[in-house]
């Protein structure tokens, strides 16, 4: 609980939130100035509560796609016109999204997700695929790359070259091994989760508190704000 | 959807993890095969890789609710982390649809389990949909713009309906042979398993 305190987290749930302005900005038409201030809020907060690096890199992207769509984009025609089109404007439509996203899953942790869902009242038929989806997705990376070592030693799918000729093999023998694995590893967590309590239909406890503090009600009065200004 | 067991729940989140890391390799390959529109197709290439996946879930659970649970898992995610908002009750819907379809039959017959793996395959689609009325908009703002509507038709002749209605038939076509290929694996290493 102090650990939450110190490091000054959001709640998962204002996190969420982020995502109003930036869908409600695709549905109507925005100029190019509604589009700056939205992009400038998302930077400000990705800069404080992640790293300048990153706000830097997404505000960049969106400069880069702004000068496409208003100084390249007059120039082209036919197929090239659209894939700078989607580049240049869909893509850019987007980033307010894609920064929402990032922000919720660059600062939120997986048991936050799950204690956030559980505060919402969200049935168990959802929280438990969702909490077993991001508790066993970093697994996934970490079987990967021993798989692709094994298929070295074999002899298959070895490089780029390989991978061309026989991309059925290399598919084959990437996708079976996680299913089988994935099928013996379902049935000793739901054992593993079941003696740890997980069918008990009493509120579960957490160490992590999630609740709404003074910095989540500045940011929602922010969020309002801006999803406001994206009107007038 | 109330008989699914604990063990039917973490099956469930396996499989949509899976399922998830072979959807995000799908993204990043189509993305360098063919950058810029790489995410129209993504639902017809994710529907040929993914029908194993699929089918083992069908087969291992075999209840009501277990492709609704995937669909849903997955639409929360894209909403959240990125892409534009509709994406959701697309999944939620196609999920729900191809999970009726597939229950008709009691998860048994493969004729039902493909045209159902075909429903779900249009589930991904959901991001693909802001296109319509970007479209839309972006045409308007052109036209405000003092430019002429050949100058608009020029531009956009490679997004409209047809093109859609082509993108729609991939993802048919790309599903079936998708759900085959699937069944293909399955009969090959599951059922000599004893998993099947």
């Amino acid at each position: 609980m102090l650990d939450n305190l110190a490091k000054n987290k959001l709640d998962p749930r204002t996190k969420v939130l982020f995502l109003i302005p930036a869908n409600i900005a695709l549905f109507m038409y925005i100029n190019y100035w509604k589009e700056g201030i939205l992009i400038a809020f998302f930077a400000v907060i990705i800069a404080y509560d992640i790293a300048p690096l990153k706000a830097l890199r997404y505000v960049s992207m969106f400069i880069v796609m702004l000068i496409i769509e208003l100084l390249l984009l007059n120039h082209l025609t036919g197929f090239l016109w659209t894939v700078f089109y989607f580049i240049g404007v869909t893509s850019r439509k987007l980033l307010p999204c894609l920064m929402a996203g990032r922000i919720f899953f660059s600062t939120t942790t997986p048991n936050e997700m799950i204690v956030a869902l559980r505060k919402l009242k969200i049935p168990h038929y959802f929280v438990i695929p969702f909490a077993v989806l991001m508790r066993y997705f970093p697994t996934i990376k970490q079987d990967f790359i021993s798989l692709r070592q094994a298929m070295k030693i074999r002899g298959i799918a070895s490089d780029a070259k390989a991978i061309l000729l026989h991309p059925f093999q290399t598919f084959e023998y990437l996708l079976v091994p996680f299913l089988l694995s994935g099928i013996k590893t379902a049935d000793e967590l739901a054992a593993a989760a079941i003696s740890r309590g997980i069918a008990n239909p009493q509120p579960h406890t957490s160490l992590q508190e999630i609740k709404f503090k003074a910095k989540d009600y500045i940011y929602q009065v922010a969020i309002i704000i801006v999803t406001y200004s994206l009107y007038y | 959807m109330k008989n699914l067991t604990i063990k039917d729940l973490v099956t469930i989140g396996i499989f949509t993890a899976i399922y998830f890391v072979t959807l995000s390799v799908c993204t990043f390959a189509s993305f360098m095969l063919i950058p810029g529109v790489s995410f129209m197709f993504l639902p017809a290439i994710a529907a040929l890789v993914c029908g194993a996946i699929y089918l083992l879930l069908v087969v291992k659970i075999q209840k009501f609710g277990a492709i609704t649970i995937l669909g849903t898992v997955i639409g929360v995610f894209f909403a959240i982390s990125g892409h534009f908002i509709t994406a959701l009750p697309t999944c939620i819907i196609f999920s729900v649809l191809a999970d009726l379809i597939a229950s008709t039959k009691k998860y048994k017959s493969m004729i039902a389990n493909t045209i159902s793996y075909v429903v779900y395959a249009f589930s991904l689609t959901g991001p693909i949909l802001p296109m319509w009325f970007l479209k839309t908009q972006y045409i308007q703002h052109l036209l405000n713009d003092n430019k002429t509507q050949e100058y608009v038709d020029a531009r956009f002749v490679f997004i409209n309906t047809q093109t859609f209605l082509l993108v729609a038939g991939g993802i048919v076509v790309c599903a079936i042979i998708g759900a085959l290929i699937g069944k293909k694996l399955l009969q090959k290493h599951f059922e000599k398993a004893g998993i099947i």
